[in-house]
Parts: structure tokens; sequence; C-alpha cells
């Protein structure tokens, strides 16, 4: 009894040593997720921190979409980064485990297709993205003359996120016509600079990403215009913003944990985020909101008011208008 | 998918780094069987469907120091050695909705292969039905698994009166921060009853549960929980039901047991409350039941009931889990696993005080003891890592005979260290 009585005595001390001690530190705040969203959550982290002299530490990971919302809905993030809306299985998942949210949509991004700057192409059709990137094409389409007679007698190399990425998701259903459905025979990589190498290396290369990342390799890399139907439209600012950049134009999104929001940080950080979101949107290459929608953001943040405008469903080539005028929703939307 | 897509990457890149362009790799086929890693072991996945093997060993050093009359007599037992429990079981689906799991008991059994839970679900958006062993219906510490109940034996009130899986239809709904339930069970699985002339026992069960403070954040729950839960049960016609108590252990003499055998409950009723919340790191959980019964011989009445509060402290600040749409605990999953960036794991204090009265009169024969029973009981757990598990707990326990017939009132001093691990 007496072993049982130190025993207890010597692990609760050290507990409450190790306890005092992390009390101490700067409140860290969590976020993970999409590697496209990294680049705007990472520049307003850098301006946060510098604000409030290091008081407030952010620590922002890149697990993808999917993975940082699994974290996100364990309750070990207090922001979830998002390049597609949380889905009705992560809706289920938060749930359970006590977790609501605010959804935040941020920026606009210009979902970009990528070959290498040798290539002749400029354009390319979404029918032909489907030709080349549909379950059906693997093994089948290997070379680029398979698609169009005109373009060169060339190896394919593809190169695209994984499947934990939201970017992955949201191109599968714009292009495929159903979310994740996409041939497998490619070389993917959540990170997307890993899809800039490849692409900028292979003369038959293409890939996809967020704007961002071409913006940041211009040099290396040649963007294909993007046509839907009515003519080739260049992935940039302003014809995502003008709403031609279709179907590949999306918004992102930070889902911010409710509770964590009543958090004075918490709080803070993302009206930073918001205040400083065009910007700093544009700075790093996405698409800034209007400024009436950072406003209405800014509010929707104050009041922790919680759901999704989505249901868990993606909803391809929404504008922010449409977003902003859709009621937000608690519960999935059955299919 | 993602093993899939991770396969076609290794390969991919093993092929641009022998100087070979990524299309030579296109003419991999797609695999359409696929192994992933969910919690510690790889479940293969083939389609829509899912399989995973899935066990528990709980290893327990423990010493009783026991000195009551009744049915235990006077007996001090040395430190020794046994398996509480041994599981070894698998879960899956079929499809989405059609799901299974099953978990055979390897241990404490003692010759044959039981099985734990063992059912078939159909899981709808909010809603499932289950079909076969389970307990979806038992009051709160029932139904939180062995391997997360904060002591090492459940309370009192939950083992005396006869909590546990029954085979039968279950149906439970749920939503973020409630769950309602309701079955009609008859044996358990594990019966080895064989007559059709004998009727099985029968029961009906509900169970609702609703946490009308709810939320989770990195630095923790916030959770106030509330429940309520009733079972009518008859008998079969082979056995009465019997209800007993032990001191905080899990092997080793009960000083108060109403045998089943001759005498004991012909039917009764059960109702129960339960309260828990957490607050961070403090957590707390209390329940209180009572039965009402008759007898199977003399047909008297008689009342038992009980109730344990317990108090939690996380010393390094984790929460307790909490499934809404289960009105249940899980896991603790420690914030710095033992080992990483000078992690200590999970460490917490917990405290006990434990009460049965089974004291009424009604049942009387030779091998039945009746009386009360109050526990303290304090706890050390430590989880290094997620999946693996350490308990130590104390108990004293105070044993008031009824009647003195059967014996002078006895104390129990129980100390015993778990070793649990599951995947």
């Amino acid at each position: 009894m007496k072993i049982l009585k130190t025993a207890v005595a010597a692990v609760a001390a050290l507990a409450l040593t190790a306890g005092s001690a992390l009390g101490q530190q700067a409140f860290t705040i969590q976020i993970d997720g999409s590697s496209t969203v990294f680049p705007l959550s990472e520049a307003v982290a850098e301006g946060f921190q510098q604000q409030t002299s290091g008081r407030v530490r952010v620590t922002v990971g890149e697990s993808g979409t999917g993975g940082g919302f699994r974290k996100f809905c364990r309750g070990e993030t207090h922001i979830s980064n998002a390049s597609r809306p949380i889905s009705a299985s992560e809706m289920a998942a938060c749930r359970a485990a006590g977790i609501q949210y605010v959804e935040i949509p941020v920026a606009f991004d210009a979902l970009t297709v990528v070959v290498h700057p040798s290539s002749p192409l400029r354009s390319i059709t979404v029918d032909q993205l489907r030709q080349i990137w549909r379950p059906e094409a693997q093994g089948q389409v290997t070379n680029w003359r398979q698609v169009n007679p005109q373009w060169p007698d060339m190896p394919l190399a593809l190169f695209g996120p994984g499947s934990a990425s939201g970017t992955f998701d949201y191109f599968t259903e714009a292009v495929n016509g159903r979310s994740r459905a996409s041939r497998t025979d490619y070389t993917p990589s959540e990170d997307d600079n890993v899809i800039v190498q490849g692409v900028a290396s292979n003369t038959g290369g293409m890939g996809y990403f967020g704007l961002a990342y071409y913006e940041e390799n211009r040099s290396r890399l040649r963007a294909l215009a993007i046509d839907s139907g009515s003519g080739p439209v260049e992935p940039s600012v302003a014809n995502a913003a003008n709403g031609t950049y279709a179907p590949l134009s999306r918004p992102m999104f930070i889902y911010v944990n409710a509770a964590a929001l009543r958090r004075p940080q918490v709080q803070q950080f993302v009206q930073y985020f918001l205040n400083n979101g065009a910007r700093l949107s544009t700075q790093v290459g996405y698409i800034p909101l209007p400024a009436n929608a950072y406003q209405t953001y800014v509010q929707r943040a104050q009041r922790r008011t919680q759901g999704t405008a989505f249901g868990g469903r993606q909803a391809i080539g929404i504008t922010i208008e449409e977003l902003m005028a859709r009621p937000l929703i608690v519960e999935p939307v059955q299919q | 998918m993602k093993t899939n897509v991770i396969t076609t990457a290794a390969i991919a890149a093993l092929a641009t780094a022998a100087g070979v362009t990524a299309a030579h790799a296109q003419s991999v086929p797609a695999p359409t069987h696929s192994t992933s890693w969910t919690g510690t072991v790889g479940e293969d996945r083939f389609g829509d469907a899912r399989f995973k093997m899935r066990g528990r060993l709980q290893w327990d050093i423990a010493s009783n120091e026991l000195d009551f009359g009744g049915l235990g007599g006077a007996l001090e037992d040395g430190p020794r050695s046994y398996t509480r429990r041994a599981f070894l079981g698998v879960q899956g689906r079929f499809t989405e909705n059609w799901r299974y799991k099953v978990d055979f008991v390897l241990a404490p059994s003692s010759s044959t292969i039981q099985v734990d839970d063992a059912f078939l679900e159909y899981v709808a958006d909010d809603w499932s039905i289950v079909i076969g062993e389970h307990n979806i219906t038992s009051p709160l510490e029932d139904r939180i698994s062995s391997l997360d109940i904060p002591f090492n034996e459940r309370s009192s009130v939950i083992n005396a009166f006869g909590f546990g899986r029954r085979a039968g239809l279950g149906f439970i709904t749920g939503g973020a921060n409630w769950s309602a339930a309701v079955a009609v069970q008859g044996d358990s699985m594990n019966s080895t009853e064989t007559s059709q002339a004998n009727n099985e026992e029968l029961n009906v069960s509900g169970r609702f549960t609703f946490a009308p403070i709810f939320s989770t954040t990195p630095e923790g729950t916030q959770l106030l929980h509330l429940g309520v839960s009733a079972r009518q049960r008859t008998a079969g016609d082979t056995q009465a039901f019997g209800y007993s108590v032990r001191p905080f252990n899990g092997r080793g003499s009960s000083p108060i047991a109403v045998s089943g055998v001759g005498d004991g409950g012909e039917s009764d009723t059960t109702y129960a409350v339960e309260l828990a919340g957490q607050w961070g790191p403090f957590g707390f959980q209390a329940e209180y039941a009572t039965l009402d019964g008759e007898t199977s011989t003399s047909g008297e009445d008689f009342t038992y009931d009980g109730y344990y509060v317990d108090v939690y402290w996380s010393l390094t600040g984790e929460s307790r889990g909490y499934r809404g749409n289960q009105g249940s605990f899980g896991p603790i999953v420690p914030r710095t696993p033992f080992g990483v960036d000078g992690g200590l794991g999970h460490f917490s204090l917990s405290a006990r005080y434990d009460y049965i009265d089974m004291s009424d009169a009604g049942i009387g024969i030779a091998t039945d003891v009746l009386g009360e029973q109050t526990s303290y009981g304090i706890g050390l757990d430590w989880i290094p890592i997620d999946h693996v598990r350490f308990k130590l707990n104390y108990a004293q326990s105070e044993i008031d005979y009824a009647n003195p017939g059967d014996g002078a009132d006895g104390d129990a001093q129980t100390i015993s260290l778990r070793t649990q691990f599951d995947f």
C-alpha cells in the first residue's frame, strides 16, 4: 500500500510539473488540410504571428482536404483547410465526435491544367480532358495522339493529386462527372511541388493543381486554356472572378471548430484571415472574394453560425453570389 | 482507392527514378483488392466490402484480502495472475449498409469458445437494426467497452443486475447528441440449453440518452450526459436469475450472492438513470439502478438497488472520448504518445464510491447470502500509446449482512494491476 501511495504521489507530481510547464507555452492554433489552401493559410499565419508578436503560434499542415477533415473531426485541429466542401461522411464523423463547425469560403481558385512548356498545345476541351483522365482510359490512353490526331506522337506522362486531396475530388467530379472516379495509373502526390516537378521534367507531361502553384512556376510550365463549349478560356484571376473559367473555378474554404471560436486567439486569427484575405489571396495567386462576401463571413465567424451550404455534396461551377445566397444546414442532403 | 493510387505512385516513382518515363507505368492494371490501415491492423477492401481482424488481451495481477463470512468465508489471497479477457474477432461489411461484428471469447471461458458481440447490422442514414448477440440497451457502464471502462471491473449494480449481452433484435437511432434504442432478446448465444421443451428467457428493454452540452476542441471536450434505461425480463424454464457482487475483483469470492439455482428471480424489472460530464481534463460519471423482482418458488417480491459515483482527472489533459449518437464513452487517445517529443502518454487518476443494497428479504435459501456492500476505489491509468493501457486499482469494501446467520460483517481490500492491449 505504501508503494502504491508513493507511486501515485510521484506520478501526480510529475504530471503537475509537466502540466504547469505546458501551461506557460504560447497558445497554438492547429491547422491542417488542403495543400491548395496551404499557401494562403501559411501567408495568413505568418502575418498573424508577426502582428501578435509570437504570443499566438500557428501551425499549418498540408495532409490534403480529406486528411485534414479526418484530424478536424477527431478534435485534433482548430481549423481545416479545404479545397472542396465537407462531405457527408465527414459531416457524420464530426457530428459523432461533438464537433460543430463554421464554414468560411476564403477565396476562389482556378484549378489549372499544365503541360510541359515545349508542348505545342495551347488549350484543351473538357471532353478531351475526360478522355485522358476517366477510369476507362486506364492503360488505354497512353499517347497524346490518341486524343487528337493533330497532337504530337508522344507518351502521356500524367501527374496529379492523391486521393486525400480535395483538388482530386473536385477535378474528377467536374471533368469525369463523378467525384473520385479517375484512372489510377498516374503519379499522385499530396505535395503539389512534386506534380510541378514531374510535369516540368517530362516533355509529354500533364498535371493539375491550384492556380497558385502555376503562378509560382510559370517559367517551367504551360497552363492550358479550358474550352467548355464557348471557346478556350485562360486560367486567370480575372476569368475566375467573372465566372467564365468554367467548370474548373471553385471556392476554397476554412472550416473552423465552432467551440474553438470562443477562444479569443482563434476568433482573432479568423478575423485577421478575412480582413487580409483579399490582399493575401492575390499575393499567392488566388482570386479574392468580393468585399461584401468577406463582411458576411466576418459576421458568420463572430456569430459562430454553424453548418455548411453544401449538405455534403459538391457544387460544380458555383459562383460566390450563389454560395452566399445558400442557407446553412447541419444535416447531409440525401443523395 | 487510396492504396491503388499509392501503389501506382510507388511503381511510377521507381520507374521515374530508373530513368524510365512514367508512361511505362501505365500498363499496370488497376487492382480491385486493396489493404488499408485503420487503427492498428490492416483492413481488406474489395469494392464496398470491408474486413478486419480485431482482438484484445487483458491480463491481471491481483491480490485480495477478503475477510467476510457469507459465501466466501475468511480468505486471504496472495497475489495471482490471470487472463481477464482474451478476445479474437472480426468486423466488416458486405456493403455500405450490411455490416457484421463477431468477437470470440477465448478466455476466461473455461472449455468452450463463446461470443461477446456477435451480430449482423443493417445501417441506414440515422438508424440501424441489430440482429444477434448485443447489449445496445444496457446502461452506460455496460455500453462502454471493457477496454475503456474507468476501473478494472464494472460497478456493483451493473455486475449484479445481470446486464450484458443477449441474442435478439435491436433498433437504435440517434443524432449528434442523443440516442434511443429498444431491444427484444432471448437467451445468450452462449446458452448451452438444448431442450426444445424449455422456454428461454425473454428481455424487453430500452435506453435513451441526451447530451445537452457536447462540444469538442483540441483543448478538450465539454459534456453533460443524461440517460435513462429500463428492462423487463422473465427467466427461462431451466434457471432463475441470479445476482451477485464482488468487492472490486474480477475473480474470487462473492460476499453477497443469490445463486439463481433452486430459487432466484423468476422475473424482474430494472430502471437505471445515468449522469456523466466532462470539463476538459476533469470528468465524472454516476449511475443509479433499481431492480424489482419476484422469486421463482415463493413468488415473493424483492427490491435491490445501488449506485456508483466516479470522478476522473486526466493529469496529461486529455478528455474521455464520447460518442453522442451512442451515448457512450470510447477510448482516450494520448495527446503526446510515450517516447514522442518527450511525451509521457496519458495519465489519469480516478476515484469511485460504489454501493449496492441486496438486503431485501424474499430470497433466503441456504446458498443465498443477502446484504449491503460499500466500496471505495482509486485508480491510476497509464496509456503510453493508443491501444495499450495499464490500470492500477485499489479498493476497500465493507459488507453488512442482512441475516446474522450469514456471518459477521466483513471487509475486503483488493489491488489489481491490469495490462491490456487491443488491435
